[in-house]
């Protein structure tokens, strides 16, 4: 679904990605794990085009949707006015935008309360709603997606994406939160200093994986 | 077409619910009542004066709209990545920012007319309650010459989209977007005054060129008086009318054009 060749970014003379090249086939979640600055925004935002790489190439092989580190959403708008400019634009049927409000878990209550009035953890909410809107088997790019969220709403974000993942939409995940990566992904790419240091398989989803890839963090930081 | 009518749409509602536009419409019904305090002070035409006034207001309104509603908005939209959300829908940028100009101008439009019917309403009182004052008749070229104040207004907010893709945020947005409105008031007057045949006789040739190509060349979004003077029914020639708006609709489209090609080669980090 996504096939990334030696992809960097350079900002002057600092590289801030270099020589990115990985593969993400459907039904399959890659974490993308690293300090702040390691380049992992940057990664995501090269393959949206929302950054003009300054090297190698992107192959996109369905469209890709995105839920960007958290930006500030339209106060005055309420979450399904959101959702329904979104199938508008698409030409999708409107219930989407309900079903993957139902499906975020934000109590319908807000569905109509302006975002004003929506705390972070709501937002967030609306943020995966967005992402979620669209049809079941496509490529989930998320930076961050837990920003915000507490414990009991992270481990049902954390449900409904592998629920998406089981229906065969690929996902590639930027976030700090190793339990989380190791819960939902397959495998993690390890990056620090704009560069790729390490792939690392996760089998068995345990807490001994989970060490290993905190361990494999500090050693590269 | 369906994604720039979404947005297009979505931008309005945007505007719409929020509380200073709804704040501004109350103004737009309210002001042209008010004006009728300082329209007493006057022992002239009242018709005339409260043409005047209303003009002062409109231009007041349509200011605070491009630099307290559509600035703030776009600015946030770039600073704070509302704008990858939205291209992540996947729309083109080009598409992003026509439709975010176009539901802007759009929004423009209710605050005109309730500004219209609140001045109409008023007209017709001053018309009725002091007839003995009131000599200007309420024909339609009051409305035509708020109507045209309202394009370079939609000048200005093609040069806010150039301004806000090549800037950093949105205090120099503001700077910039403020040194513009002020220069397209300031310096035209000026220009106009030093090309006149008593000055323009005694300058350089060389210098005078230089100032025929500035004024020229430089927008003058006051307008003011092209729309005053038909508003008090004292018609321009049609071909100087008919300048006065491509050259409106020209620096709006030049400046999105600019702001376009910038915006499709910038990098949104």
């Amino acid at each position: 679904m996504l096939r990334v060749e030696g992809l960097g970014k350079r900002y002057g003379k600092h590289w801030a990605l270099r020589r990115a090249s990985f593969e993400i086939r459907r039904g399959e979640a890659v974490g993308l794990l690293g300090a702040n600055g390691a380049g992992k925004s940057t990664l995501i935002k090269c393959l949206l085009g929302l950054l003009r790489p300054s090297e190698g190439q992107v192959h996109l092989a369905v469209e890709a949707s995105y839920l960007p580190e958290q930006p500030q959403l339209p106060g005055a708008l309420s979450p399904l006015a959101m959702l329904r400019f979104k199938c508008a634009a698409r030409n999708w049927p409107e219930e989407w935008a309900e079903s993957a409000l139902q499906a975020s878990g934000l109590a319908q209550a807000a569905w109509e309360r302006p975002l004003r009035q929506c705390s972070k953890g709501m937002q967030q909410r609306v943020l995966i709603a967005w992402t979620l809107c669209g049809p079941d088997s496509k490529l989930m790019l998320l930076d961050e997606p837990m920003s915000g969220l507490d414990a009991l709403g992270r481990a049902e974000i954390l449900s409904l994406l592998q629920a998406r993942k089981d229906a065969g939409a690929a996902i590639l995940m930027c976030s700090h939160i190793v339990p989380d990566m190791v819960r939902l992904c397959d495998r993690v790419l390890l990056i620090s200093g704009g560069l790729i240091r390490e792939e690392i398989a996760l089998s068995d989803h345990s807490l001994v994986e989970a060490e290993m890839l905190e361990e494999s963090l500090v050693r590269w930081q | 077409m369906n994604a720039a009518m979404a947005l297009i749409r979505f931008t309005f509602a945007e505007v719409f619910h929020h509380r200073a536009y709804q704040l501004m419409m109350l103004a737009c019904l309210l002001l042209p009542w008010l004006m009728l305090v300082p329209m007493s002070l006057f022992l002239l035409d009242l018709g005339k004066v409260l043409a005047d006034l209303l003009f002062t207001v409109e231009h007041m309104l349509m200011a605070g709209f491009v630099f307290f509603m559509a600035l703030p908005l776009m600015a946030r939209d770039i600073e704070q990545k509302i704008c990858h959300l939205l291209l992540s829908v996947p729309l083109k940028r080009s598409t992003y920012l026509l439709s975010r100009y176009f539901g802007m101008s759009a929004a423009m439009l209710p605050l005109m007319g309730l500004l219209l019917l609140s001045s109409a309403a008023v007209f017709v009182f001053v018309a009725y309650q002091w007839p003995d004052y009131t000599t200007m008749d309420l024909a339609w070229h009051v409305p035509l010459g708020e109507m045209l104040l309202l394009l370079p207004y939609l000048a200005l907010l093609g040069v806010l989209f150039l301004i806000v893709v090549f800037a950093s945020g949105s205090s120099e947005s503001m700077v910039f977007l403020f040194s513009v409105w002020l220069l397209s008031w300031a310096v035209p007057p000026v220009l106009e005054a030093l090309m006149r045949p008593e000055v323009a006789t005694k300058m350089p040739h060389g210098l005078f060129v230089l100032v025929q190509g500035l004024e020229y060349i430089l927008p003058d979004l006051t307008s003011a008086k092209l729309s005053l003077d038909i508003a008090h029914a004292q018609w321009p020639p049609p071909d100087m009318l008919w300048a006065y708006v491509c050259e409106h609709f020209s620096y709006a489209a030049i400046a999105l054009i600019v702001a376009m090609l910038r915006f499709e080669r910038k990098d949104l980090a």
